[in-house]
């Protein structure tokens, strides 16, 4: 597996589609402004990863963190995240609002980035450059948005059984990164 | 919107500062130069020199709150100690080769001589460990990078020897000579006397090439490298051997000519290697996270003592030359520099300094000193003197002091 795909797949798990489609889903909602928000929320979180990928070295250097004890803490975070979306199958958001303001929040922030998928970026722009990072995470940023959207009828069970699957992924993945963190020098 | 986005950005806020005070909390790396590292080197040797007894012994430990010295004294760290001594006297520096040589005399009237070996005994309860007998070996191998002095080769061989009585098939080395049964002792291996024991007989094989020294040092390394973590029960392998990581440096500068094939180091010690530079690393890192706070005491633990850490910058300083000399670990150098320059300045950082001590009951046991909680113990400075010289290199200074 290529590192840009190992890294998608992070990202998928921590930005967790599924959930974040189960969280934003409502049926009264007109398509429209659904895709004024997704479209937003979609700006918004890739506009934040960009940022948190740019600047993790030098916030890490501000905050006397080396990257390797961060992945200990960006893994906490994430396993945190995963559990609650294993639990739960929804990740943590206030009620929705349609329109450009709810693509901000809580479509932008916290749902499309939620807390586990501000310590990757953080973590792996350090690590692995912001370039390969941010392109890692647009593809399950875009496809989480993508489904806010889309509101596929009937699909809820078989979102509710992939939420918890990729919650299962982050938590596998955040365990590595405590470990790799722990051992790394 | 912004209620909820302020709602969130709440959170987060109140969970970043929970990870900053539990998880991470600032490393902190005092700022160290060759030149400063060197003077807390040779204010490490001039406190071992000050409580030197007549007889060539030290000072074993003290409490300063009590103004007390404890009464008990182990052979193994005064061989240690020597050597760290005989190390700064290999490194050019002033001073260091009389308390040393005084130290040597001590443990030259205290051997034990069976068959073709000699050994260094305990003279409080007679016992004949391998660990001691290793040290008094590599301190004998650094006198004589110091001096060129060959008055002590016999004694070289001759404990040699005996360390290679005492190793297993498997290359680990038992702990001590059982001198009822005129054999070793298979009941007990040491975990630090294994690699000390490597480190020794890898420098008599740079030292004495062509004598053979070279076969019982491979058999160790590569019982270090694979087996001795399963074998011995260590919980969180790689277990922190700073020995072991001096004998691979010493290895990887083995003239290659000297050595079958000119291979110096397997693949399986190269692994083992960075093994062991992950494990020091992150011990470095965790001990910068930690203050005299009564907060970081509680979540993160007290600091390390000084024969603690001071290990773990001999390590790294080993495992930074061993970077230099082997291309396989190349990609590590930068990383290996930056905690091993971190190391070396908390252990600066942590000594006792002459202002310090000048306000304390008795400077002459403070002065130069790392205390914990009170105590010092004399392989607290041996073990900080050993890895503030070999901290240098990483900061741009040579092998030697001049």
């Amino acid at each position: 597996m290529s590192d840009w795909l190992r890294l998608a797949v992070v990202f998928l798990a921590a930005v967790n589609p599924a959930a974040v489609a189960l969280a934003a889903w409502a049926p009264s909602r007109p398509r429209a402004r659904a895709a004024e928000a997704g479209v937003t929320g979609l700006a918004v979180a890739a506009a934040l990863v960009l940022a948190a990928a740019l600047g993790a070295n030098r916030l890490l250097d501000a905050l006397d963190i080396a990257p390797e004890t961060f992945r200990i803490a960006a893994g906490l975070v994430m396993l945190t995240a995963g559990a609650y979306a294993v639990a739960r199958a929804r990740v943590a958001a206030a009620a929705f609002e349609d329109g450009w303001k709810g693509g901000v929040s809580p479509l932008g922030l916290p749902l499309l980035l939620g807390p586990a998928v501000a310590v990757a970026a953080l973590s792996y722009g350090a690590d692995e450059g912001a370039a390969k990072t941010f392109a890692a995470a647009l593809p399950a940023l875009a496809l989480a948005a993508a489904l806010t959207v889309a509101r596929p009828h009937g699909w809820t069970a078989l979102a509710d059984g992939v939420a918890r699957l990729l919650g299962a992924g982050l938590v596998t993945v955040a365990a590595g990164l405590i470990v790799e963190g722990v051992r790394d020098i | 919107m912004w209620r909820g986005l302020g709602a969130t950005l709440g959170l987060w806020a109140v969970g970043a500062l929970m990870l900053r005070a539990i998880v991470v909390p600032p490393e902190r790396c005092p700022p160290v130069t060759a030149t400063s590292a060197l003077s807390a080197t040779y204010a490490a040797a001039d406190w071992i020199a000050r409580v030197q007894r007549p007889d060539g012994s030290y000072l074993y430990e003290y409490d300063r709150d009590r103004g007390e010295e404890s009464l008990g004294y182990n052979v193994v760290r005064h061989a240690g100690v020597t050597m760290s001594l005989f190390q700064l006297a290999a490194a050019g520096g002033d001073g260091a080769m009389e308390p040393a040589d005084r130290g040597l005399r001590w443990m030259l009237d205290r051997q034990y001589r069976h068959a073709d070996w000699s050994a260094l005994q305990d003279p409080a309860d007679g016992s004949v460990d391998v660990g001691a007998s290793a040290l008094m070996l590599a301190g004998l191998a650094q006198r004589r990078l110091a001096t060129g002095d060959v008055q002590y080769d016999g004694m070289m061989r001759a404990l040699s020897r005996y360390l290679v009585a005492m190793q297993l098939p498997d290359g680990a080395f038992l702990n001590s000579w059982d001198r009822e049964a005129n054999a070793p002792d298979p009941r007990f291996r040491s975990k630090y006397a294994t690699g000390e024991a490597f480190w020794a007989l890898a420098m008599m094989h740079a030292i004495f090439p062509g004598e053979g020294w070279d076969a019982p040092t491979r058999k160790v390394a590569d019982y270090l490298s694979l087996h001795r973590d399963e074998v011995e029960n260590q919980k969180f392998p790689p277990w922190a051997d700073q020995w072991a990581a001096y004998g691979l440096a010493e290895m990887a500068a083995w003239d290659a000519a000297t050595v079958p094939g000119g291979v110096r180091l397997s693949a399986d010690n190269m692994t083992y290697a960075r093994r062991l530079a992950e494990r020091f690393g992150f011990l470095v890192r965790a001990e910068s996270q930690r203050t005299d706070g009564t907060w970081s005491k509680l979540i993160h633990g007290r600091q390390a003592r000084a024969a603690g850490m001071g290990t773990w910058v001999e390590a790294l300083g080993s495992l930074y030359r061993l970077s230099l000399a082997e291309p396989r670990m190349a990609d590590m150098q930068g990383k290996l520099r930056e905690r091993l320059v971190c190391s070396a300045g908390m252990l600066v950082d942590r000594q006792v300094t002459p202002a310090e001590a000048a306000g304390g009951a008795h400077p002459v046991v403070l002065e130069g000193a790392w205390f914990t909680e009170g105590v010092t113990r004399m392989d607290d400075q041996q073990h900080a003197l050993s890895g503030l010289l070999r901290s240098r290199l990483a900061m741009g200074a040579g092998e030697r002091t001049e």
